[in-house]
């Protein structure tokens, strides 16, 4: 029963919330904040002010570095990777465990990235965060076409920087749906098999985006 | 005995229709509202971190022995969505704007109350199936016959959305085999199973029953308008994957299982 209470008091305590958060945002007491959802309300802040920027004749590539630059300070490559490796992390070399590093944070870069060029109007509210030790979860929400869509992020301390490690959106984790894609791969093509694919994906990715510049 | 035979069809196809609203083809699964209150109702240590899947394992899985078969119609499905429904939403996009389509979406949604109601019933949610009742009572008249969402709007009342493919997963009941349905896109064994239950509760299945031919034709018109607001996901995600077919499959499943996961949250509050 107390719960429920609680349950109605939320949509007020996040509204007074965004209040004080409005009025103390330029404040140096929130912006080092060490709270997780903090830290990545700020960052997609960053990256919608850059969207959103209008300076006449600027190019794409301007803003796409500089959003590049955000969301690599944000995300923790070693831990993704190794995540979605999962079972064949271990078996592979020390240059092997680099290479697929580099590999897999360029085919999520070159993937994901021009697909925010249309993300600009989305609105985007940060819910909450729930802390245990070293690790958190921050649960988002972007509204498309009038549709709520939850994305939460799960995140790990890394010397006051809490950075990204999973994304789930609509309940669908990132690093499981590449997981089982990659388990699969490997199992029929070997792991070289994987490495050629992702190379591939990562020369298509780059021509298509010349394409797109074309 | 002709009778029958003629309403069995019609159900079929009925059932065939429904999956297709909820299945690939306007990638619904992917967009459709997700009750993120349920989230918020994690206590430390609690689901969230059990889902945190450590090097070790997999993840979950889903038993698919029919995979050929599900590969051959995973790749039907997409011909059909890019040879037919994707040029046939573009063109009705372009004649209607988006809001009058979100409007439309929200009728069409609004007439499946009784799905939504008789769900949280059977999984002895009665608050859920009041907000239920209030958001039908409400968009019906206030919004319109459904065009609009005042409820939501006005009054805060989210949409409780359940299923009997949930229904079932919330009595415990696992996801049997995987298949992909050729034109209805991906489901279990359990979820196909929910579709045809929940098409006896459905108003337009209701009018698919009386005239089949009526009953396709709206079908069809709300396949085309819900599609027209999310072309370019279904492309989206072709890009971001290795093997579409193993990544629609996981996603799937992993979308499922958080919808009945929040149900059972929402059970320990109501």
């Amino acid at each position: 029963m107390g719960i429920t209470n609680k349950l109605h008091i939320v949509p007020l305590l996040l509204s007074i919330s965004m209040v004080f958060f409005v009025v103390f945002y330029d404040s140096a007491l929130c912006k080092a904040s060490f709270e997780p959802i903090d830290q990545l309300h700020d960052s997609v802040d960053q990256i919608l002010a850059i969207l959103r920027r209008d300076v006449p004749g600027e190019q794409w590539v301007v803003k796409k570095e500089e959003i590049v630059s955000i969301v690599k300070s944000r995300f923790d490559a070693d831990e993704l990777a190794q995540r979605v490796l999962a079972l064949n992390w271990k078996s592979r070399t020390v240059q092997e465990k680099e290479q697929f590093v580099s590999l897999f944070s360029q085919v999520l870069e070159t993937t994901y990235i021009n697909r925010l060029k249309s993300y600009s109007d989305e609105e985007v509210t940060f819910k909450k965060q729930i802390v245990n030790n070293d690790k958190a979860v921050v649960y988002s929400e972007i509204v498309k076409n009038n549709q709520e869509i939850p994305i939460v992020y799960r995140v790990k301390d890394n010397k006051g920087q809490w950075l990204i490690y999973d994304i789930i959106i609509e309940g669908v984790s990132l690093v499981q749906n590449y997981r089982q894609q990659f388990d699969q791969i490997i199992k029929k093509e070997g792991y070289g098999g994987l490495v050629l694919r992702m190379e591939e994906k990562i020369q298509e990715n780059k021509e298509k985006d010349i394409e797109e510049k074309d | 005995m002709t009778k029958n035979i003629v309403n069995a069809k019609s159900i079929a196809v009925l059932a065939f229709l429904l999956v297709f609203m909820s299945g690939w083809a306007n990638n619904s699964f992917l967009s459709e509202h997700f009750q993120s209150q349920a989230w918020a109702q994690d206590e430390i240590g609690g689901d969230a971190f059990l889902d945190d899947m450590d090097e070790q394992e997999i993840g979950m899985e889903v038993s698919d022995p029919l995979e050929p078969v599900n590969r051959f119609f995973f790749h039907f499905n997409d011909k059909l969505y890019f040879w037919a429904l994707k040029p046939v939403a573009r063109a009705y996009g372009a004649v209607l704007p988006q809001d009058f389509r979100i409007c439309i979406r929200n009728a069409f949604h609004n007439l499946l109350f009784p799905v939504r109601f008789v769900n949280n019933l059977l999984q002895g949610k009665f608050k859920n199936a009041g907000i239920e009742i209030s958001r039908f009572a409400i968009n019906t008249t206030a919004g319109v016959a459904g065009f609009g969402d005042p409820a939501k709007d006005v009054f805060g009342l989210e949409i409780k959305e359940e299923d009997l493919g949930q229904t079932f997963g919330y009595w415990g009941i696992g996801n049997g085999i995987y298949f992909c349905w050729p034109v209805l896109g991906p489901s279990t064994l359990r979820d196909t199973v929910g579709l045809v239950g929940d098409s006896y509760l459905s108003p337009l299945g209701w009018v698919m029953q009386n005239d089949p031919d009526e009953g396709m034709a709206l079908h069809g018109g709300q396949q085309v308008n819900n599609t027209s607001l999310v072309i370019g996901d279904y492309e989206a995600f072709l890009e971001s994957s290795f093997d579409p077919y193993i990544s629609l499959r996981d996603a799937y499943i992993q979308y499922r299982q958080s919808k009945i996961k929040d149900s059972k949250q929402n059970n320990k509050i109501y």
